[in-house]
């Protein structure tokens, strides 16, 4: 069983991904919350890096599960029903000037984006959170950043940076 | 003929996200210094990385609510646990009772 301890240094970063996915202080500790309770009570979340990516991962499936039972798509500030688009802004931190660029994201390329460029995640520990490949995980990126959809050539996972001459 | 290397745009993304080692990193920038669409799509995706840290990084630091403090989430957890033995242990120890009085009635008859 994780140690308490472990659990509880992790807890501010873990709070801090759920403001990001949900916009809200309210529902983001909910969701910590959750996912917390859920992590105590567990077994064999393991020790170090590897219960930083359960967490995450507890938290993200959690959200997930939250956003798919919303009962009116306007709910929460606008949050579309079902695992599709989030348009919730940051409501106790508004961006009026529209600079929010998590505001017209997918839910799934939230989670991408946060967790490689707020979190400080690895590609590898990011995709192995999301349970995806890491291509997958790269093409997210790239939406989350308002790229068009690359094609999947161009995503090669790790034939990247070949000497050519 | 010089060497040069292949930059794709899974490297702009690994390059940003700082995913990539000195030698790949060499090679990136050496790629951006030639190519200004390139540089700017990388700069952009650096502005909006730094922007959502700057925006979210604070709340790491605020002050844990009550709810979320660890010892006070395991205490409670353990006492609602205990509220499940006792009750488990209660309902077993009347049944018990039960069959037992009854029982003792029925020997009685």
């Amino acid at each position: 069983m994780a140690r308490r301890s472990d659990i509880a240094a992790l807890t501010p970063c873990l709070r801090r991904y759920a403001r990001g996915l949900t916009g809200s202080t309210e529902i983001g500790d909910d969701l910590t919350q959750d996912a917390l309770l859920s992590a105590i009570r567990s077994r064999g979340l393991g020790r170090g890096a590897a219960l930083k990516r359960r967490l995450y991962a507890i938290l993200t499936d959690f959200n997930r599960m939250r956003v798919s039972a919303l009962p009116d798509p306007d709910l929460y500030g606008g949050e579309a029903r079902g695992v599709v688009r989030l348009f919730a802004p940051l409501a106790e931190q508004p961006a009026r000037d529209g600079s929010d660029p998590l505001a017209a994201m997918t839910l799934v390329e939230r989670e991408a984006i946060l967790l490689v460029a707020v979190e400080g995640c690895s590609y590898e520990d990011a995709a192995d959170i999301l349970g995806v490949t890491r291509t997958a995980l790269i093409a997210r990126l790239a939406r989350a950043r308002g790229e068009p959809q690359p094609e999947a050539g161009r995503l090669a996972a790790r034939s990247h940076l070949r000497v050519v001459s | 003929m010089t060497a040069q290397r292949l930059v794709m745009e899974a490297d702009l993304h690994a390059y940003v996200d700082g995913e990539l080692s000195g030698r790949d990193v060499s090679a990136v920038r050496a790629h951006l210094a030639q190519d200004e669409a390139a540089a700017a799509r990388a700069a952009r995706w650096a502005e909006q990385r730094d922007a959502m840290r700057a925006r979210l990084a604070p709340v790491a630091d605020e002050a844990l609510p009550l709810r979320l403090r660890i010892a006070r989430m395991k205490a409670a957890s353990d006492r609602e646990d205990r509220g499940k033995f006792l009750f488990a242990f209660g309902f077993v120890a009347g049944f018990g009772l039960g069959v037992a009085i009854v029982g003792a009635l029925l020997l009685r008859l």
